[in-house]
C-alpha cells in the first residue's frame, strides 16, 4: 500500500516542466490570435 | 590501440577519432566566421537606410553566406560529431581512418572549389541555384565533391558503430546521443544523395554536354536535399541537446524509448518538410501536397515536440536530484546559466522551439504557406531554425568539446558566459524583424525592395522599414556575439590553459 502511494507521489517527476509547458501553450495561443488579427488589419481581410 | 583516458569524463578516446574531430571542427568554425561575416553583409544591405553593398556583390555573398553558414559550417561540425559519438561515446576507434580522412578531405576541396569560384564572380546563383540559372561548372563540381564526401563520411559512421558492436564496446541499445548521429546521419545519406544525383546533370549542363535541364525536375530533386540537409541538423541538433545535459548536468532522458520513437519519426516524415517549397508547382498532386503539409508535417513535429519538454524535463530531474527542489521552479533558478555549454543548450530549446517551431508549423501549412512563401517571413523563419536552434546548440557543443577534446579551458571565461545571451538575442531580434517585415509582403532575398525601376510604382506600407531596421541592429548584435565566439573558440584551441 505504501509502495504504491510512493509511486504515486513519484509519479509527476518534472513539476516544474508541466508548468512551463503550460505557460508556453497559453503564450503561444495569445500569440496565435494576436498574429491573426495583425494579419487581418495588415491584408485588409473582412 | 591509440587511446587516452579523459580526465574529465573517464571517456576512452581513440587517437585518430580525437584528430579527426579536431580538423573538423576548427574548419566548420572558420567556415562560420566567412558565412557569419557575409552575413552580416547581408543585414547591412537589407536595413533600408544603411543598402551597403551594391547589387552584384549582394547575391554573390548571399550565395556564400547561404553556402558556408548553412551547409559547410554545420555538416563539418556534425561529422564531428558523427565520429565523437561513434568513436568516442562507444568507446570504441575509427574503423577507417584513411577513408575518414578521404572524407575529410573531398569535403575541403569541394567547399574550396565553391567558395573560390563564388569570390571570382563566376556563381552568382545564390543558394538554390535554380535553373536556368546557370554558374560556372567548378561551382557544381564542388557541390558534388562535398557531397560525396559528407557521404562517406557518415558511411564511416555507421561502419564505426558495427566494429563498435564486434568489439562488444557497448551492450543493448546504443546511447541517445548516438542513436540521434544515427538518425542524422541516414537522413544525411538519403538527401546528400539527391544532391549528388541533381548536381552531376547540371555540371554536364553547365560545361554545354547537355543541352536542357527541366526547371521542375531540378527544383523537385534539389529540394531533396535543400530542405532535408537542415533535418540532419535538427537531428544533430537534439542529440546535442541530450548530450550537453547528460554531460553537464548528469541528466538522463526521463523516457528513453519516447526520445528515440522521437528520432524515428524525424526519419519517417521530416524530409516532405520540402514539399512546402513545390506548392504552386505543378510536378505533384493537390491531394499529394495537402496530406504532407498537414498530417504528415505534423508527425515530424510532434517529434520536435517530445524532445522540446523530454530534455527540460531530464535537467529538471537531475538539478531536483542535486536537491533543488523548493517551489516549481527552484531548480530553473540554480541552473549553470554562467556554463556557456549549458546557456547555449537551453537558449537554442528556446529559440528553437518557441520561434523556428511554431512559425515552421505555421508556414509549412499549405493555406498559409502560399502567401507567405518568398516573402522575408520565410528567411526569419529558417534563421529561427538553424541560427538560433542549431548554430547555437553548435556553439554549446563547442563550448562543451574544447576541454574534452583539445584537453584546453576556455580562454575570457566571462566573455564565455554571456555569448551565447548577446548572440541568442541578437539572433531573436533580427529574425523576429525578417518575420514581420516579411508579413507586410518584404520579398526574400530581393536587393531592391523599392523596385526602382520597374513600369509600376510599388511601395510597401512604412511598417515594414521599421521591421527591416530591426532586423540590421538584431543582425549587428548577432554579427558581435558570432565574433566573440570565434575569437573564444579559436583562442582557447590555440591559446587555452592546458587540461592534464
Amino acid at each position: 500500500m505504501e509502495e504504491e502511494k510512493e509511486k504515486h507521489e513519484n509519479k509527476m517527476e518534472a513539476p516544474g516542466t508541466f508548468a512551463l509547458s503550460i505557460i508556453f501553450l497559453v503564450a503561444f495561443i495569445v500569440m496565435w490570435f494576436a498574429h491573426l488579427k495583425w494579419l487581418v488589419e495588415i491584408w485588409g481581410v473582412r | 590501440m591509440d587511446y587516452r583516458i579523459c580526465s574529465l569524463t573517464g571517456l576512452k578516446i581513440n587517437k585518430p577519432a580525437e584528430d579527426l574531430i579536431k580538423w573538423n571542427m576548427v574548419t566548420a568554425i572558420l567556415f562560420l566566421a566567412i558565412g557569419g561575416f557575409m552575413g552580416l553583409l547581408m543585414a547591412l544591405t537589407r536595413w533600408p537606410s544603411v543598402h551597403y553593398l551594391d547589387t552584384s556583390h549582394y547575391y554573390r555573398f548571399l550565395t556564400l553566406h547561404g553556402f558556408d553558414a548553412l551547409l559547410l559550417w554545420i555538416l563539418f561540425f556534425e561529422v564531428a560529431l558523427v565520429h565523437f559519438t561513434s568513436a568516442v561515446l562507444l568507446n570504441t576507434r575509427v574503423v577507417a581512418p584513411f577513408s575518414a580522412w578521404i572524407a575529410y578531405a573531398l569535403m575541403l576541396v569541394g567547399a574550396a572549389f565553391v567558395n573560390i569560384v563564388v569570390f571570382a564572380g563566376k556563381a552568382d546563383v545564390l543558394f538554390t541555384s535554380y535553373v536556368p540559372l546557370k554558374a560556372n561548372g567548378v561551382y557544381y563540381l564542388g557541390i558534388i565533391i562535398f557531397a560525396v564526401g559528407a557521404i562517406v563520411a557518415f558511411a564511416n559512421f555507421f561502419a564505426n558503430i558495427i566494429q563498435a558492436r564486434r568489439d562488444k564496446a557497448y551492450q543493448h541499445s546504443l546511447p541517445l546521443g548516438t542513436f540521434g548521429l544515427a538518425a542524422a546521419s541516414i537522413i544525411g545519406i538519403v538527401t546528400l544523395a539527391h544532391g549528388a544525383v541533381i548536381m552531376i546533370p547540371v555540371f554536364f549542363w553547365s560545361i554545354d554536354l547537355i543541352k536542357y535541364i527541366d526547371p521542375a525536375t531540378y527544383r523537385l530533386v534539389f529540394w531533396g536535399l535543400g530542405h532535408p540537409s537542415q533535418q540532419i541538423n535538427v537531428c544533430a541538433m537534439v542529440a546535442m541537446w541530450y548530450m550537453t545535459a547528460g554531460f553537464v548536468l548528469g541528466a538522463k532522458p526521463v523516457n528513453e524509448k519516447l526520445s528515440r520513437t522521437a528520432f524515428v519519426l524525424y526519419i519517417l516524415f521530416i524530409n516532405v518538410a520540402s514539399e512546402h517549397h513545390l506548392l504552386v508547382d505543378p510536378v505533384l498532386s493537390s491531394w499529394h501536397k495537402i496530406i504532407n503539409t498537414s498530417y504528415v508535417m505534423h508527425l515530424a513535429v510532434l517529434a520536435s515536440m517530445i524532445h522540446a519538454f523530454a530534455i527540460p524535463a531530464s535537467i529538471e530531474v537531475a538539478l531536483r536530484n542535486k536537491g533543488y527542489t523548493k517551489g516549481l521552479f527552484d531548480w530553473l533558478k540554480n541552473a549553470p546559466w554562467g556554463n556557456p555549454a549549458f546557456s547555449a543548450t537551453f537558449l537554442s530549446i528556446i529559440g528553437f522551439g518557441f520561434l523556428g517551431g511554431t512559425t515552421g508549423v505555421i508556414f509549412g501549412t499549405e493555406q498559409f504557406n502560399i502567401i507567405r512563401h518568398n516573402t522575408f517571413a520565410i528567411t526569419g523563419h529558417f534563421h529561427a531554425t538553424v541560427v538560433s536552434g542549431t548554430t547555437i546548440a553548435f556553439m554549446g557543443g563547442t563550448y562543451l568539446l574544447i576541454p574534452y577534446i583539445f584537453r584546453r579551458n576556455l580562454v575570457l571565461p566571462k566573455l564565455a558566459a554571456i555569448q551565447p545571451y548577446l548572440y541568442a538575442i541578437g539572433v531573436a531580434v533580427m529574425l523576429i524583424g525578417m518575420m514581420a517585415a516579411g508579413t507586410y509582403g518584404v520579398p526574400r532575398r530581393h536587393w531592391d525592395i523599392t523596385f526602382s525601376n520597374a513600369i509600376f510604382s510599388f511601395s510597401f506600407d512604412p511598417s515594414a522599414d521599421m521591421f527591416l531596421s530591426m532586423m540590421g541592429v538584431g543582425g549587428l548584435f548577432a554579427a558581435l556575439g558570432g565574433a566573440m565566439f570565434i575569437i573564444i573558440s579559436l583562442g582557447s584551441i590555440m591559446f587555452g590553459r592546458k587540461i592534464q
